[in-house]
């Protein structure tokens, strides 16, 4: 079997298993469904403006900017027919599908190889730990097939839906802020992703980028909560940037990089390159003197350990859906292999919540 | 470029006759489309909702599209960019982990199971395998994988250059 054949050989077992018979019946349907959608925004929108008008006229002023929202949340509203506080709406709200999904998170001590399954309660994905080690943001679907993002005790209970976008609102990953009181998240459509922030208390959503088609997504706190180190979509490549997490400017740290993070203390980026240079990288904490840590065109993800002396990270050189986990000694640079899998965060210096699945 | 497909050939057509029908070139395109992008997702799924969404973008412009235009390209382009964008590939993969039972077995990632030369093709790097799927498969030059990719003309030569390198050594060792 020559290069060509082995071009020719894929190329016929891809057109094999396509099957046309039904698929312009089910683009119009996606067409008629996305005109749908649209019409209603739409309506949605002109009557919030009606009523705001007529609010205004009939209350002779300015919005009063200390009076609480009858839907807390901005644009992340709560659920048809509620006005409960994100934060409060486990009783209230809906019940979240959890315990729909396979569940397949797991920790595992890196002393001891001793794993531990996460509780069925809290099935989902691409899991997040809080700073204090005690919750776990997570991704599952609403009743609407949308993911949204729910938070809970790594015990299993006090699940809690906190975002109820009618889109998309749980780009995975998201990051919980130093001091465990908001969580910054990805939300939009399949044309555009923005970074937003969650504040747990409140249930107040704000955006925090303002990106043009594909959007930014990867959002990481900066170790003072102050900033936001995030990814952009650019020509097709990927730039690492960071942005007060009160929005603004950004500044661009790395480019032909993506998936940044910085170090706990603060002093160091680490992002996957995707440029000039492959592999799992570091750089100063501005974005200069970038150098490779572990070479390899397949790695992605880095993660610090809270001591910031390891990096996980995955490696998905056995293609698309085979995705392995190392952990990488920053000051040695060697490398363990851990499981096969996802790495999604560190409980402790010595514990990871690994998913077992392939994405 | 190799030979025309029959959809750019139905593009070109309309721009002199009347607009050829959306349908037309959907039934002529489709396949073709979703194949080139199941080879850099191994999924036929993904390589699906992909599909999907580029050519709904089209349908979208159909009426204002200048037919004479590079029709194929854009199509390729929008769905290069999909697939490109981590974000829509972490819904995805969330919707695949999330509601399992909707999704039923992924019949090309079975192939890819059992076939070596799908495997070895899925083994190359992203950046790799794009390069060879354009150029190699879809018989775009070298330019125009560059547009579609967004690199330079010199960086499709140079990932061709080792992907082919790679498979090469692969096809060295013996048939398993």
């Amino acid at each position: 079997m020559n290069e060509q054949d082995v071009l020719d050989r894929a190329k016929r077992a891809a057109m094999s298993v396509v099957h046309s018979d039904d698929a312009f019946e089910g683009l119009l349907r996606r067409h008629d469904r996305k005109r749908r959608n649209k019409r209603i925004a739409a309506g949605v929108v002109g009557i919030a403006v009606f009523v705001a008008a007529v609010w205004t006229v009939t209350s002779g002023g300015a919005f009063d900017r200390t009076e609480t929202p009858a839907v807390p949340g901005g644009s992340e509203t709560g659920p048809a027919g509620s006005n409960c506080v994100v934060t409060r709406c486990t009783q209230t709200g809906p019940t979240p599908p959890a315990g729909t999904a396979p569940q397949t998170g797991y920790l595992i001590d890196l002393n001891t190889g001793e794993t531990t399954q996460l509780p069925k309660s809290i099935a989902g994905c691409c899991y997040a730990v809080s700073p204090d080690g005690k919750m776990v943001a997570y991704i599952s679907l609403d009743d609407a097939g949308m993911g949204q993002l729910f938070i809970a005790r790594l015990d299993g209970t006090d699940v809690q839906q906190v975002t109820h976008a009618q889109r998309w609102a749980g780009g995975a990953p998201f990051d919980w802020s130093p001091d465990g009181a908001a969580i910054a998240y990805t939300s939009g459509d399949e044309d555009l992703f923005n970074i937003f922030v969650l504040d747990l208390a409140t249930g107040e959503t704000s955006q925090v980028t303002n990106e043009k088609p594909p959007g930014a997504g990867y959002p990481q706190f900066s170790p003072d909560g102050a900033s936001i180190v995030y990814e952009v979509g650019r020509g097709g490549d990927l730039d690492v940037r960071i942005v007060p997490v009160t929005g603004g400017k950004s500044v661009p740290l790395v480019g032909g990089a993506h998936m940044g993070t910085l170090s706990p203390d603060g002093s160091t980026l680490a992002v996957a390159c995707s440029g000039r240079l492959e592999g799992i990288c570091i750089a100063h904490a501005d974005g200069t003197n970038l150098r490779v840590l572990v070479s390899g065109p397949s790695l992605f993800g880095p993660k610090w350990s809270p001591d910031g002396t390891r990096i996980a990270y995955g490696d998905q050189a056995d293609g698309p859906t085979g995705n392995k986990v190392f952990v990488m000694d920053v000051a040695t640079g060697g490398t363990t292999f851990v499981a096969d899998g996802f790495v999604d965060d560190w409980l402790d210096d010595h514990t990871l919540l690994i998913e077992a699945v392939a994405r | 470029m190799e030979a025309q497909p029959k959809a750019v050939q139905l593009a070109h057509e309309a721009a002199d006759t009347a607009k050829v029908s959306f349908e037309a070139f959907f039934a002529a395109e489709w396949a073709r489309v979703v194949s080139a992008v199941m080879l850099l997702t191994g999924s036929k799924q993904e390589a699906e909702d992909i599909a999907q969404g580029a050519f709904l973008r089209l349908l979208e412009r159909w009426d204002t599209l200048d037919h004479e235009a590079d029709v194929e390209g854009y199509l390729f382009r929008t769905a290069l960019n999909d697939y490109r964008s981590l974000y829509r590939r972490m819904k995805l993969t969330a919707k695949r982990v999330l509601a399992p039972g909707r999704a039923e077995t992924d019949p090309f990632e079975q192939i890819a199971e059992r076939d070596r030369a799908v495997r070895m093709l899925l083994a190359l790097t992203p950046r790799q395998r794009e390069a060879m799927v354009l150029t190699g498969i879809e018989g775009f030059d070298y330019q125009q994988a560059g547009a579609l990719l967004g690199v330079k003309e010199s960086t499709v030569r140079s990932l061709v250059a080792q992907a082919r390198a790679r498979l090469d050594k692969e096809t060295d060792t013996p048939d398993e």
